[in-house]
């Protein structure tokens, strides 16, 4: 490997033209005390606890970004509830007419508030004054007689979208 | 417009440990935050230069020289004086560009030519080679600059880096080895491979 100083010569000079590659004015008077003020942030960061940290690592930027998305999320799961409980919730017209017919009140069928177990007159210590209305409540039979409940019908129970549709078809 | 005298290295002009290095580096592993700036002022042209030069662009340039110097001041008081400081610090820019580099591999790399110092145009050496000594007389400085980046560029960055101290930045084979953490004789070879690269790729311009 011969290397004269002659050799490359030309070379040299040409890359020395990319000496005269400065920044623009005044940046060196700037550089330290950039460098000074990152040093003071870095050090400010390595104080913090490691959650400050990686919240101010992320940017306010992106911390608004994600806020949207979580609240337009939040926003979404709660309208899909509403729109799913509105529609399981509603009673069906048509169940609401056959329990009207078959307690022949407008009323329909009102459970009692107090269960008679609870207001049996043992528990009051005497016998109490008759005071019933003669609604029996629905789904119980009389169990004087036969001494067994038959299965209560649940008359909160809401049919299912099987049977809507079988009842719509038939109607039609 | 800052003066080339103070902004630029000379040709030749071996960066020695200036005699104030120490002592501010002792105050400066003592917390002393103006002995640091003293000392990033001192050396932050040349860690500039190098950063600038191997990266092709300014503004990694800037952020690469900013965080040589955060690092500096990080692993301070680990510095043992087993070296210069002035050797310390290439060092720590040096391996952080090496990184950038890798990490960025996919990316165009470019030069920016817009900085071009005015003063290149009344640089008596320079015109003449421009202006005479070219076989396209009207190419410009800024032709020129561009053919001898692109050439630079296309260096690997181990050439470029011996390019850039030795050929740009004056700086001797023994110190470039230690900031490059290799024997002198392997800049030597370095820096031969790519000068004839260089001449290869620039023969336009040397006719």
């Amino acid at each position: 490997m011969s290397q004269s100083p002659e050799e490359f010569e030309e070379i040299r000079r040409l890359l020395a033209l990319k000496r005269y590659e400065v920044p623009p004015p005044g940046y060196f008077d700037r550089f330290s005390g950039q460098v000074l003020q990152r040093i003071q942030r870095e050090e400010a960061l390595a104080n913090q606890p490691w959650w400050q940290a990686q919240l101010a690592s992320l940017g306010w930027q992106r911390l608004l970004a994600v806020a949207n998305l979580a609240a337009l999320a939040g926003v979404g799961i709660i309208g899909v509830t509403l729109v799913n409980l509105r529609e399981d919730d509603l009673p069906d017209p048509e169940h609401f007419a056959a329990l009207q017919m078959d307690s022949g009140s407008p009323w329909g069928t009102v459970a009692p508030a107090v269960s008679p177990a609870v207001a049996s007159p043992a528990l009051f210590g005497g016998p109490m004054p008759d005071r019933s209305l003669g609604i029996v409540p629905a789904g119980f039979t009389d169990t004087s007689t036969t001494g067994q409940a038959t299965k209560p019908e649940n008359i909160f129970a809401v049919p299912s979208r099987n049977d809507r549709q079988m009842r719509f078809y038939l109607r039609e | 417009m800052e003066s080339m005298s103070t902004s630029l290295p000379l040709r030749g002009a071996v960066p020695v440990e200036e005699p104030g290095d120490r002592a501010l580096v002792a105050k400066a592993q003592a917390g002393d935050c103006d002995a640091f700036e003293l000392l990033i002022q001192r050396h932050q042209q040349r860690i500039y230069g190098l950063c600038y030069h191997l990266t092709g662009n300014h503004e990694d340039a800037n952020d690469l020289s900013q965080e040589a110097f955060v690092k500096a001041w990080k692993a301070l008081r680990n510095f043992k004086g087993d070296s210069s400081f002035y050797t310390w610090i290439y060092r720590i820019a040096y391996n952080g560009t090496l990184n950038h580099l890798k990490q960025r591999r996919n990316r165009t790399p470019h030069l920016s030519l817009n900085d071009l110092d005015a003063q290149a145009e009344h640089d008596a050496e320079l015109v003449q080679l421009v202006s005479e000594r070219t076989p396209r007389r009207d190419a410009g400085l800024t032709e020129l600059q561009k053919h001898l980046n692109d050439a630079m560029l296309r260096l690997s960055e181990e050439h470029r880096t011996v390019v850039t101290l030795h050929d740009i930045q004056g700086l001797a084979h023994d110190e470039i080895a230690r900031i490059m953490d290799c024997n002198p004789g392997t800049v030597r070879s370095r820096l031969f491979y790519a000068r004839q690269q260089l001449q290869a790729w620039l023969a336009d311009f040397r006719k």
